[in-house]
C-alpha cells in the first residue's frame, strides 16, 4: 500500500567504501542508517535518492566504549542498546532517557543514535504526500518558496524532532564525523543550525562516526518530553537539563529545549543557578524565563500555547529532579 | 451447555497461523490491474473537466469517468437511503477527497503516477465546513411526549448545557480493499470480494448501478476481516462500484486497496454533534423533564445520517426516568467527507450529553453523582422517551450495582481523595479521581426496521450429521462465526463440531441484513437458533428406532427430503408499532446496560490524562461465550476512550484532513489502555437466543463520559468552577482540559 | 537474493531495495505478515530478525540477507505454540489482523523474559497497535503463555 521509490542499496563493509560510494553516486545519494524514519519518507515522496548507502554492515559504527574520562557511542549503535547501557545509565542518564523514549520498542531496536542525530525535521506541512503539498503550494522545505507555519516566513522551521538531541546538547557532546578530507570532531551545539531544510552542518558526503560524551564527576542529567500517548509518539516539547555541581554548589546547569523549530536551543537562563547552592536554585524563575525564551510554533501537532506553557513545567520538572531549588 | 460456555474460536487457528486470507491477501489473478481513485482536492466547487496529461503514456492505463458512465449506460448512483450520493462526480464536487475518476494499470507504480497525470479542472466555490454553518437540513425528528414546557416551568431545578463531540475515524487496523471482475457473457455477471460488514448492501449498490435484474447477475463475498467498527457498514459499496467499473471497461480483474492516509481521508467517520440539554427535577433528585437539542454534522451526502440521527435521538435521554421529554434532532449538510457508522452509531454522542448533564445536575444539588443516577435510573415498568414500556430484561441497576461494588467505588474514591491529599502536601502534582456512567443502547434495528428488513438465515443438513449455517452476518473480529455455531449446536442438540458456517457470499447465504446495529446475536441468532432447531427435529423424527442422527440424515438426504433444508425469516415480537411521524411507541424489541467507573490519573501541570483503571459492568441477556463478550466490551470501552483523549481529526482550513496517518491520528497503545475489570450481568431477553441480547455498541458510549467525571473529580480539590461540568466538550486532550482549567479558579 | 525464513533458506527473485515486508508477502507467499500503515506505526508487520522484532515494512530486503527472520507461518511446528494456543483461548484475536505482528512482539518477550509482568508484557507490545480488544486479553494471553511455557498447568 506504501511501496518505495526506485533506488540502488549498497552495504559497504567499511567506513572509506561508505566515503567512496558517496563520492562515486554524487548528490543524489542518501545515508541509510537504521531507516525507521528515512523509509516513511521516501514512501511519501518526500525524498527520493537514486542510492542509498546503508551503515548496517560497517561494524566499527557499532559499540559503547569507555576511553577514560570519556563514554563514546558509534552512530550505529540502535537506541535500545544505548537506553539500556550501565555507563550511559549512571552517568549520562539523560541520554539513556531520551534513548528510551524514541518511538516504539521495534523502533528502538531498529533506529540508532547516529539516525537519531539526523532525523529529518518535520513539519505539518512537510509530512503529507506529494498531492498535498502541491495543493496547497509547495513550501520552503521541498519544492517550494513559502512557508505556511510562519505567514511569509523565508527560513524553514521545521521542527528538530530527535529526543537524543537535546539530552546530547546538555552533556556537552562531540560529534565525530569522516569526509572526503579526512575527520572532524564538532561540538554538538555546532552540529545544529536554524535551518530547517537541512539541520545539521554535516556535508552530504560526510558520515557521522560516532558521539563522545564526557564523563564528569558529581554530574547530573535528565531528560523529559511532552508526547500524547505513552509510546511511539515524536515530541512535542523535548528538554534536557545536565547540573554539575560541587560541595553542594551548582558550577554548571544546562538546559536544551527541542522540538520548537528547526535548531534545539539553549537556554540562556540556567546560568542563573550559577554558584549557588542547590537549595537556593531559581528554579522557578530559571522554568520562567525558560518559557518566554521560547516559541513553539503551529509546526507539529499540538497546540502550540499549550506546548509553549509545558516548557516551563518540563523545566521545572526536570530541575526539581536534579534536586534543585526549593523542595 | 454450549451457549455460556467460551469455546475458542473458530477462526482463532488460522489467525494465529498467519493463514487466514484477508483481502490483499488473495494472489494476484492473471491478468489483474491495481486501481487508484483521484480525489477532488477542493470542498466544493464545479468540475469545469478531467484533462489526462497528453505528456503521459495511457497506452495500457483504463480510466474512468462520470462520462464513462453515461457511456456504459451506468446510473452514477451509490444506491443507499437518499439517492444523492454519485459513484464519480460530475458537475459539481461537494467534498474534499471526493473521488472524480478511477485509474488502473497492471504496474501499480504507473498506476500512482497516472493518478497524478489526471488534471481536474474545478472552480471553487463557498464551502460549508462545520456544522455551526450548517443550514442544509438533511434529515430532522421530533420526539414530544407529555408536556415538557409546563413541566420544566414548574420544576423546582432547572439545569441547562450544551456539549459538543468531534468526528472519530474506525482506524480499524485492515484498510478498506476489494478485487472485482466482470464476466461478460449472456447474463453479465459482476464479481466483488473484499473487506466489508454487509454484502447485500454492496451486492445492492451493484445492481442498482449496473441495472441488474438478476440476484446471480452480482456475486459479493467477503473475505476475513481486519475490523470494520461501522466503517465497512455503508463504504464498501463505494469501492466496490469503483472497482466493479475499472474491471467492466478494462476487462481484466481490478484490485483496488486504499492506503491507511487515504482511508482515513476518504471514508466515513464518526458524526460530530451539539446537543443542548435542559433538565428539570425537584430538588431532592427527582428527574421530570429533559429538553434536548441535537445538531449533527452528515457530511456532502446522507449516506446513514437519518438512521444515525434516528438512533442518537432516540438516546438523547439517557437511561433515566422522566415523565417529560422533548428531543428536536437535526443533521446539516457540510463540505465534508460523509460521516456515516461508527459503533454506537449515533448513540455515543448524545449520550455524551445526557451523562455530562446528569454530572452537571449532581453538582448543582450537591449530590454525588452516582446516587443521582441511582435515584432516577429506568426500572422495569419505566417508560422511555417514546413510551415504550421496558418490561423486559431491564439491567441498568444490576450494572450500576455491579461496576460500583467492582470498584468498591466509595472507598476507592476516598482512598484516591487521601492520596490527592497526600500529593498536594509534598507538592507533587499528580492527582486520581473516580468517574462514573450509566447508559443503555437499543438493540437491533430501530421501529419496524426488522419488519422491512425480513432477514432470513438458513441452515442446511449435510452428510455425516453436520450442520451448516448460512446467513449473510459477518465475522469481523466480534464472533459472529463462533457464535452462531454454538447457538446452532445448543438448538439441535449436537456437538458444537458439527456445525459449519458458511462464508458469507451472497450466492451461497441469503440476505440476513446487515451485520450492524447489535443485533447479530439477538435478532439473526434466532432465527438462527430456529433453523437450527428444526432441521435437528425433523432429521430425529424421522430416524428409525435406534438410527444414528448422521445416518438418519445421510438416508434423507440421499432421498431428497426437503426439509433438511430450514429457511427462517425473522419475525419481530409482537410490540407496539413504532409510528415513525411521531417517534412513539417501542423503538427496540430491547435495551442493553450498562455501568463504566473509570479511575484516572491527571497531571495538574500539563492536564495529561491516564485512565488507569476501568471496573465495568454490561447486561447483555446471555453471554453465549463470555470470553468473546467481554472483549467486545473492552474494546469497544477502548475506543471510546481513545474518542475521549486521544483521537482527533485536525481539519484544514481548505475541508482536507491535516493528521490523515497513524503517526498523528494516534488511537491508545497497549500502554495507554487501562487494566480492564469486566463484569457479565445477564437480565434475559426472552427472545434471544439463550436469552442474548446486543454488546456489539454499547461499550463505546460510556467510556468517554465516565472519564471526563473521572478527571473532574481528580481535579475537584483544586480548582473550582462555576456551574455546570468543567468539560463540557470532547476531545479531552490536554491541550484542551489545559484551557478549561485556566479558565478556573485554582484553589490549592 | 537467499533469505533464510523460518528455518528455511529460500532463493527469491527480488529486489534488494524491495521492502522485506513485500519480499515475504508476494514471491514467498508468507502473506500471514500484514500491512496496517506502511510507515511503521502499527506494527502488524512485526517479524524476528535475528531473534529481535522489527517493522518489515521498515527493513529492505538487501538488509535481511544473512539474517535469520521468523514470521507467525514459522511458530508452530505441527500443532500450535503454547503462545498462539493461548491467544486463541484467551481471546487474544479478534480480527486477528495484528495478530501475526503482536504473537512475534510476545515471542521475542517471552524468548528474553520467561515470567514478564503486565508492565514488562504492555511495554513489550507498545508498537503493536489492537483496535479490537482493548488489550487486556492480550495481556492475559502472553501471561498465560508465559506459565504453559515454563511447564506450567495450561
Amino acid at each position: 500500500m506504501l511501496p518505495l521509490p526506485s533506488f540502488a542499496l549498497y552495504a559497504p563493509t567499511t567506513l572509506d567504501d561508505a566515503l567512496a560510494l558517496l563520492r562515486d553516486h554524487g548528490p543524489d545519494t542518501t545515508l541509510i542508517a537504521g531507516g525507521t524514519d528515512l523509509l516513511p519518507n521516501m514512501k511519501h515522496g518526500l525524498l527520493a535518492p537514486r542510492h542509498l548507502v546503508s551503515l548496517a554492515q560497517i561494524p566499527a559504527l557499532r559499540g559503547v566504549w569507555v576511553e577514560g574520562d570519556v563514554l563514546r557511542l558509534g552512530a550505529m549503535t540502535n537506541l535500545e542498546t544505548v537506553a539500556a547501557h550501565e555507563v550511559v545509565l549512571t552517568r549520562a542518564a539523560a541520554l539513556a532517557e531520551a534513548a528510551l523514549s524514541v518511538g516504539g520498542p521495534h523502533h528502538r531496536r531498529m533506529g540508532t543514535l547516529g539516525g537519531n542525530l539526523c532525523l529529518d525535521t518535520r513539519c505539518r506541512y512537510f509530512n503529507q504526500t506529494y498531492f498535498w503539498r502541491e495543493a496547497l503550494g509547495f513550501c520552503l522545505k521541498k519544492d517550494g518558496t513559502k512557508c505556511h507555519v510562519v505567514e511569509g516566513g523565508q527560513r524553514c522551521v521545521a521542527a528538530a524532532s530527535n529526543d537524543t538531541a537535546a539530552a546530547l546538547l546538555a552533556l556537552e557532546a562531540t560529534i565525530e564525523l569522516v569526509g572526503p578530507d579526512g575527520a572532524r570532531s564538532l561540538p554538538i551545539r555546532d552540529f545544529y543550525t536554524a535551518d530547517g531544510i537541512a539541520n545539521t552542518t554535516r556535508a552530504p558526503q560526510e558520515i557521522v562516526v560516532a558521539v563522545r560524551v564526557p564523563l564528569r564527576p558529581a554530574r547530573a542529567s535528565v531528560y523529559e518530553k511532552l508526547r500524547r500517548r505513552a509510546a511511539i509518539d515524536f515530541p512535542m516539547i523535548s528538554l534536557a537539563a545536565r547540573l554539575d555541581a560541587e560541595e553542594g554548589r551548582v558550577n554548571a546547569l544546562e538546559i536544551a529545549v527541542s522540538a520548537l523549530a528547526a535548531r534545539p536551543r539553549m537556554i540562556r537562563a540556567a546560568s542563573q543557578a550559577q554558584g549557588k547552592s542547590l537549595a537556593e536554585v531559581p528554579r522557578a524563575a530559571i522554568a520562567e524565563a525558560a518559557f518566554k525564551e521560547c516559541a513553539p510554533l503551529p509546526n507539529i501537532e499540538g497546540d502550540p500555547a499549550w506546548r509553549k506553557k509545558l516548557v516551563r513545567v518540563l523545566a521545572d520538572r526536570a530541575l526539581r529532579r536534579l534536586g534543585l531549588g526549593p523542595a | 451447555m454450549i451457549i455460556g460456555r467460551s469455546v475458542p474460536r473458530i477462526d482463532g487457528h488460522a489467525k494465529v497461523t498467519g493463514k487466514a486470507v484477508y483481502v490483499d491477501d488473495l494472489p494476484p489473478r492473471p491478468g489483474e490491474l491495481w486501481g487508484v481513485t483521484v480525489r477532488s482536492p477542493v470542498a466544493h466547487g464545479t468540475l469545469r473537466g478531467i484533462e489526462l496529461d497528453p505528456a503521459f503514456d495511457w497506452s495500457d492505463v483504463t480510466v474512468v469517468t462520470a462520462e464513462d458512465l453515461v457511456a456504459m449506460g451506468v446510473e452514477n448512483l451509490v444506491a443507499l437511503i437518499e439517492e444523492d450520493q454519485p459513484i464519480l462526480a460530475t458537475g459539481v464536487v461537494r467534498h474534499v477527497y471526493e473521488p472524480v475518476a478511477l485509474v488502473a494499470c497492471a504496474d501499480r507504480d504507473k498506476a500512482e503516477r497516472a493518478r497524478a497525470a489526471v488534471k481536474l479542472l474545478i472552480d471553487p466555490l463557498p464551502a460549508v465546513l462545520s456544522l455551526d454553518e450548517g443550514t442544509v437540513v438533511q434529515k430532522k425528528y421530533r420526539i414530544d411526549r407529555a408536556d415538557v414546557d409546563a413541566a420544566l416551568a414548574a420544576s423546582e431545578v432547572v439545569i441547562e448545557g450544551t456539549y459538543r463531540v468531534h468526528h472519530q475515524e474506525q482506524l480499524y487496523i485492515e484498510p478498506q480493499g476489494v478485487v472485482a471482475s466482470w464476466h461478460e457473457g449472456e447474463t453479465p455477471v459482476v464479481h466483488v470480494a473484499g473487506s466489508l460488514q454487509c454484502p447485500y448492501y454492496v451486492h445492492k449498490a451493484l445492481k442498482k448501478a449496473f441495472h441488474l435484474v438478476d440476484d446471480a447477475a452480482a456475486r459479493v463475498e467477503q473475505t476475513v476481516t481486519g475490523g470494520g467498527f461501522g466503517g465497512k457498514e455503508e463504504y464498501p459499496s463505494m469501492i466496490g462500484l469503483h472497482a466493479a467499473l475499472l474491471a467492466r471497461k478494462s476487462g481484466r480483474p481490478v484490485r483496488l486497496i486504499y492506503g491507511r492516509k487515504e482511508d482515513i481521508e476518504a471514508t466515513t467517520k464518526r458524526h460530530p454533534a451539539v446537543c443542548k440539554v435542559t433538565l428539570g427535577c425537584k430538588r431532592d433528585g427527582t428527574f421530570e423533564a429533559i429538553k434536548v437539542d441535537v445538531v449533527m454534522d452528515g457530511g456532502a451526502y446522507v449516506t446513514l445520517t437519518p438512521v444515525v440521527l434516528s438512533r442518537g435521538t432516540l438516546h438523547a435521554c439517557g437511561a433515566y426516568r422522566f415523565a417529560h421529554h422533548r428531543v428536536e434532532s437535526r443533521a446539516v449538510a457540510t463540505n465534508t467527507p460523509p460521516n456515516g457508522a461508527f459503533r454506537g452509531f449515533g448513540a455515543p454522542q448524545t449520550i455524551w450529553a445526557v451523562e455530562r448533564h446528569v454530572d452537571a445536575v449532581a453538582r448543582a444539588l450537591g449530590r454525588s453523582p452516582i446516587d443521582l443516577r441511582r435515584q432516577n435510573l429506568l426500572q422495569k415498568g419505566d417508560l422511555t422517551s417514546t413510551g415504550q414500556v421496558l418490561d423486559v430484561s431491564v439491567g441498568g441497576q444490576e450494572c450500576l450495582d455491579a461496576a460500583t461494588k467492582a470498584a468498591d467505588f466509595d472507598r476507592r474514591a476516598r482512598d484516591l481523595e487521601a492520596w490527592n491529599a497526600a500529593e498536594a502536601a509534598a507538592g507533587r502534582r499528580k492527582r486520581r479521581g473516580l468517574g462514573i456512567s450509566t447508559f443503555m443502547h437499543g438493540a437491533g434495528f430501530t421501529g419496524s426496521g426488522e419488519h422491512r428488513l425480513k432477514g432470513k438465515v438458513q441452515v442446511d443438513l449435510e452428510r455425516g450429521g453436520r450442520l451448516r449455517v448460512r446467513s449473510a452476518s459477518t465475522d469481523i473480529g466480534q464472533g459472529t462465526e463462533t457464535i452462531f455455531q454454538q447457538i446452532a449446536a445448543e438448538a439441535a442438540d449436537l456437538a458444537f463440531e458439527d456445525v459449519s458456517f458458511e462464508n458469507p457470499d451472497t450466492s451461497k447465504v441469503p440476505d440476513s441484513g446487515p451485520t450492524v446495529a447489535s443485533r447479530t446475536v439477538m435478532v439473526v441468532g434466532s432465527i438462527v437458533q430456529k433453523a437450527a432447531a428444526a432441521v435437528a427435529s425433523h432429521v430425529r423424527a424421522k430416524a428409525a428406532p435406534g438410527e444414528s442422527f448422521a445416518t438418519a440424515g445421510d438416508r434423507l438426504l440421499a432421498a431428497g427430503d426437503a426439509e433438511t433444508k430450514c429457511l427462517v425469516q425473522y419475525v419481530p415480537p409482537q410490540s407496539r408499532a413504532f409510528d415513525d411521524a411521531t417517534y412513539q411507541g417501542d423503538a427496540y424489541p430491547c435495551y442493553s446496560w450498562a455501568c463504566d467507573v473509570a479511575e484516572v490519573e491527571v497531571d495538574l501541570d500539563t492536564f495529561e490524562t491516564r485512565v488507569l483503571r476501568l471496573f465495568t459492568a454490561h447486561d447483555v441477556g446471555k453471554a453465549i461465550n463470555p470470553v468473546l463478550c467481554a472483549g467486545q466490551v473492552e474494546g469497544g470501552t477502548l475506543q471510546a476512550i481513545g474518542w475521549a483523549i486521544h483521537e482527533a481529526i485536525v481539519w484544514r482550513k481548505d475541508g482536507s484532513i491535516a493528521n490523515a496517518r497513524m503517526t498523528n491520528y494516534i488511537v491508545p497503545t497497549s500502554v495507554d489502555a487501562p487494566e480492564f475489570h469486566t463484569t457479565l450481568v445477564e437480565v434475559p431477553y426472552p427472545n434471544g437466543p439463550g436469552g442474548a441480547k446486543g454488546v456489539g455498541e454499547l461499550p463505546m458510549d460510556g467510556g468517554a463520559p465516565a472519564v471526563a467525571n473521572a478527571i473532574e473529580h481528580a481535579l475537584s480539590a483544586d480548582l473550582r468552577w462555576g456551574a455546570g461540568v468543567l468539560l463540557p466538550d470532547l476531545p479531552l486532550l490536554p491541550e484542551n482540559v489545559f484551557e478549561r482549567a485556566r479558565r478556573a479558579e485554582v484553589v490549592s | 537474493m537467499k533469505l533464510q525464513v523460518n528455518g528455511v533458506m529460500h532463493e527469491v527473485e527480488a529486489s534488494p531495495t524491495a521492502r522485506l515486508l513485500d519480499v515475504l508477502r508476494g514471491p514467498l507467499g508468507l502473506t500471514g505478515t500484514k500491512e496496517g500503515c506502511g510507515e511503521g506505526e502499527c506494527g502488524s508487520c512485526t517479524i524476528l530478525l535475528d531473534g529481535l522484532p522489527v517493522n518489515a515494512c521498515l527493513v529492505l530486503a538487501g538488509q535481511a540477507e544473512g539474517a535469520e527472520i521468523l514470521t507467525v507461518e514459522g511458530l508452530a511446528a505441527g500443532q500450535l505454540a503454547p503462545l498462539q494456543q493461548c491467544f486463541v483461548d484467551d481471546g487474544g484475536a479478534q480480527c486477528g489482523i495484528c495478530t501475526p505482528g503482536m504473537l512475534i512482539a510476545a515471542e521475542a518477550l517471552l524468548r528474553r523474559n520467561k515470567a514478564p509482568d503486565d508492565a514488562e508484557i504492555r511495554e513489550a507490545i507498545a508498537g503493536n497497535i489492537c483496535r479490537c480488544t482493548g488489550y487486556q486479553r492480550i495481556v492475559d494471553a502472553i501471561k498465560h503463555a508465559a506459565v504453559v511455557r515454563a511447564g506450567g498447568a495450561s
